[in-house]
């Protein structure tokens, strides 16, 4: 499997604060990889400087070969990379498909249009009555998002994502605060869009990045512990001595 | 277009026809101005209202095509057509202009940069004397014509106004409901995911505000044959603020709330204005009432109040 995603030397810091240090890791195609780490590990940082949001100080990006280091956040999502924030970021005044067909027009070209917006307006809502069918979320298609229940948000929030028909989609804990069932459900829908979809997840629920990913990349005080096979990174010394100590005992 | 779409700007033409017939030259002429203010008022309601593009400087497109619409009217007569083609284009070009500069800020920022082009532009318009007439403007323009027919007359101007807002609030609408108008209002409520979905900020920013100016040029070239004179006041801060009091007390986001706020403040100056000199405290008391009564301004309340009375 070729690297869809080369991070290399990559590093950020805060004033004196040094958020991320020198982290090199590559995502192959199709793969689920997992980014665990204690809070302050740098995980969401690098997930800004992955998607353009922030600059690194230091080290490259390459998406598909090509540098991307250079481009803003609208350029990097042209390319396929998509994210998703740690709190669900929806659009209240507008209903939950509008929320959806916001991003399936722009997928399509036609986010900015005015003239023949209709017919791009009628595209974009059946893509996303697609989606909500999919995740079981159709009868709520009017209603604003302010009035959807947390998990149905967090659901909404990754349909917008998947909208965008992405190359790579970093999630940002999309579980975070569901119920068991709500997220086994919302990792069930990223599983059916996994093929032709490389995944990047942030999650603190080790369980999860153990039974959904590939492989599993662990950051501790934004350096890179081990980038291994779920199985490897159980056994590894340093990360059952800095994360995973509690859970391994 | 449905029956039921087709209602309101029936409505309303039947009510210009009416207004038409039976009102005398003074009120058809404050109707019409009325109207065209209301227009440029109605663009800056897409820009504060959509995308929350609190601009202190939009009295500069209305007032730049005013200018631009009463200069080439003394040179080259003024056809209709002419004037609202030169009043669109100036408009627009204003408005880019002014966006390549604002839009670069959010905001605040935004707020004073988009004071200070205006005041530019005020500059320009008060001290270029041999073009613009400086603190004296432009008067004894020629009346407005459309090939044969003279349009000067109080009741052609004031159809002419009111033809103009019907379109351009027909225009808003239509913009809102675009897939622009849309990202528009994400710009204004989530900027940061507007950005993750692969939207620049100031692409659909700049496009709104090349509406918003074309708009306010459109009504701006007409402005001077209403008024019978332009000066440096329609290119002053002082009416891009004005402008948005009109739009507070009308309603900001309800489109036709622009012409509600702004009939209430021009019939105050006007009518409370030639009683008192303290008109002014008017305005104040009723932007503050509007403020704490109804803060999404009296278009909702008016909805409200319709809405109320069909209830058995």
């Amino acid at each position: 499997m070729t690297a869809l995603l080369q991070v290399e030397g990559v590093g950020k810091r805060f004033g004196e604060f040094a958020a991320i240090s020198d982290v090199t890791l590559d995502l192959r195609g199709g793969e689920t990889l997992g980014l665990i780490g204690p809070n302050g590990a740098g995980k969401t940082t690098l997930f800004n400087m992955i998607t353009g949001f922030l600059k690194p100080d230091a080290g490259s990006l390459r998406f598909d070969g090509a540098a991307i280091d250079r481009l803003a956040p609208a350029q990097r999502v042209a390319r396929g990379l998509v994210r998703s924030f740690q709190k669900p970021m929806l659009f209240p005044a507008l209903a939950l498909r509008e929320n959806i067909a916001m991003a399936a027009r722009q997928h399509a070209g036609r986010g900015l249009s005015w003239w023949g917006g209709a017919r791009a307006t009628r595209a974009a809502n059946d893509e996303a009555d697609r989606l909500l069918i999919e995740a079981g979320l159709q009868h709520r298609a009017e209603a604003r998002v302010a009035d959807l229940a947390y998990g149905e948000q967090r659901m909404a929030d990754l349909l917008i994502a998947l909208a965008l028909r992405p190359r790579l989609l970093l999630l940002d804990e999309p579980t975070a605060g569901l119920a068991p069932d709500e997220a086994r459900r919302l990792l069930a829908i990223i599983r059916r869009h996994d093929e032709g979809t490389s995944v990047m997840l942030i999650t603190h629920e080790v369980e999860i990045a153990f039974a959904a990913c590939d492989r599993i990349a662990v950051l501790n005080l934004g350096r890179l512990l081990c980038l291994d096979t779920p199985a490897a990174v159980q056994a590894h010394p340093a990360v059952r001595e800095a994360y995973l100590g509690a859970l391994a005992a | 277009m449905s029956l039921s779409r087709l209602a309101l700007p029936m409505a309303g033409l039947a009510a210009m026809a009416a207004v038409a017939a039976l009102s005398g030259d003074f009120q058809l002429r404050f109707l019409a101005e009325i109207l065209l203010i209301g227009t440029a008022v109605l663009s800056l309601d897409l820009l504060i209202g959509f995308g929350g593009l609190i601009s202190l400087g939009h009295a500069a497109l209305f007032g730049s095509a005013a200018y631009a619409a009463a200069i080439a009217a003394q040179h080259l007569g003024a056809s209709l057509p002419v004037m609202l083609g030169i009043g669109i284009a100036m408009g627009t070009a204003v408005a880019a202009l002014m966006g390549l500069v604002i839009l670069r800020a959010g905001s605040l920022f935004l707020l004073i940069l988009a004071l200070l082009f205006g005041q530019i532009v005020w500059e320009i318009c008060f001290h270029w004397r041999e073009v613009t007439g400086g603190a004296d403007g432009l008067r004894g323009l020629p009346p407005l014509s459309l090939g044969p027919w003279a349009l000067g007359d109080a009741r052609s101007l004031f159809v002419l106004a009111g033809l103009l807002a019907l379109g351009s609030l027909g225009v808003a609408r239509s913009f809102v409901a675009s897939p622009l108008g849309r990202a528009l209002i994400g710009t204004r409520e989530q900027p940061i995911r507007m950005q993750a979905l692969g939207y620049t900020l100031f692409s659909v920013r700049f496009r709104a505000l090349l509406v918003a100016g074309a708009m306010a040029g459109a009504a701006g070239s007409l402005y001077p044959f209403v008024n019978l004179y332009v000066g440096p006041q329609s290119v002053h801060w002082t009416l891009s603020a004005t402008m948005i009091i009109m739009l507070v007390i009308g309603g900001v986001g309800s489109l036709w709330g622009a012409f509600l706020g702004t009939a209430v403040y021009l019939a105050l100056q006007t009518y409370v204005g030639a009683w008192t000199d303290r008109w002014q405290l008017c305005v104040g008391l009723l932007f503050v009432l509007t403020v704490l009564v109804m803060p999404q301004g009296l278009a909702s309340g008016f909805l409200r109040l319709t809405r109320k009375g069909r209830t058995p």
